[in-house]
């Protein structure tokens, strides 16, 4: 299904997000040209630092390295969360900006939804450990969630190619 | 970059560059390759990095150690996936500033690991949970961290340098 807003005038609330002072100035209808690089690299280093993190943990609970224990992530789990918080923050501003195209497009949404299921899948893996649910079970949920999150890499890479 | 410009053509000619051209998945899975490989080096580079400047010096440092040839699997994904792009387009990358910069980096973080793996690997190795690493090794460490966030964030520049 294809939607053709252009936003060239602010029709309805997709539009006028766009248009707002923020989306122009992530654009740089505003004459600095700057935001969206910069929103671009802080996006790239979050992710590089959520996935990164989630590699290393998820290898570890399916028995890569055993000698580290699982309390020894806590430190890393802070420095992933840091990267969530950075492509958040730089992800709502590339949204804004471009979201008469995100929005409508299936690539954003599967994207989405895969680092939702990806957080939810993180937290169950934790929880499972701390309560000491099946090990299978927990290896079984770290392979989702490795897919789920290289997912969400692969679907915003091709957010730039896939309408 | 201008010596490396006949290597880059020679790239582009080749069977990589013809076919990086024509069928049009073969960049954008080099692409989406680059970036799940720099994840999987950095991912790495943040357990054992991390161990040795002391920030999470509760990882066992002997197992974090084990990190180390999955890092190079990860860059081992990236230079390949790198020397696609540069076949796709060789005009493209020699001239760019952001792409010397990284690809200089990139030679220092490799510099880097080599101090690293043959000047400290052996003794932090020995390292019991919680000890702290030498301060030579938490430089070490410290610049393998900020070399590569300063590489991940020049290549999210390129396009925007050309």
């Amino acid at each position: 299904m294809e939607f053709d807003f252009g936003c060239i005038e602010p029709i309805g609330f997709v539009c006028s997000v766009e248009l707002s002072s923020l989306g122009m100035w992530v654009t740089g209808g505003t004459g600095n040209y700057m935001a969206y690089p910069i929103a671009l690299s802080a996006h790239g280093l979050g992710m590089m630092t959520v996935m990164g993190v989630v590699i290393a943990f998820n290898m570890r609970v399916l028995g890569f390295a055993k000698d580290i224990s699982i309390s020894a992530y806590d430190r890393l789990f802070m420095i992933g969360w840091t990267g969530f918080m950075l492509n958040l923050v730089s992800g709502l501003l590339l949204l804004t900006g471009y979201f008469s195209t995100y929005i409508f497009q299936g690539s954003f949404q599967l994207k989405i939804a895969l680092i939702v299921i990806g957080g939810i899948l993180m937290k169950s893996i934790m929880g499972g450990i701390r309560n000491g649910r099946d090990e299978k079970l927990t290896m079984l949920l770290s392979a989702a969630c490795l897919a789920s999150w290289t997912g969400a890499v692969v679907t915003g890479r091709l957010m730039a190619y896939l309408q | 970059m201008e010596f490396l410009q006949p290597t880059f053509d020679w790239l582009g000619a080749s069977w990589l560059g013809v076919a990086s051209r024509e069928v049009s998945w073969i960049f954008v899975a080099a692409e989406t390759a680059h970036f799940i490989g720099l994840s999987i080096l950095f991912g790495s580079l943040l357990v054992i990095d991390l161990r040795v400047v002391g920030f999470a010096r509760f990882i066992n440092m002997k197992a974090a150690m084990k990190f180390i040839p999955i890092a190079m699997v990860g860059f081992a994904i990236n230079l390949l996936s790198g020397i696609t792009f540069i076949a796709s387009n060789p005009e493209r990358y020699g001239p760019n500033i952001a792409f010397q910069w990284k690809m200089g980096l990139v030679l220092i973080a490799g510099l880097n690991a080599l101090w690293f793996y043959f000047g400290e690997h052996k003794e932090l190795s020995q390292l019991a949970d919680g000890e702290d690493a030498d301060f030579r090794a938490k430089v070490i460490g410290g610049l393998s961290l900020i070399i590569w966030v300063v590489v991940i964030i020049l290549g999210r520049f390129m396009p925007f340098v050309e």
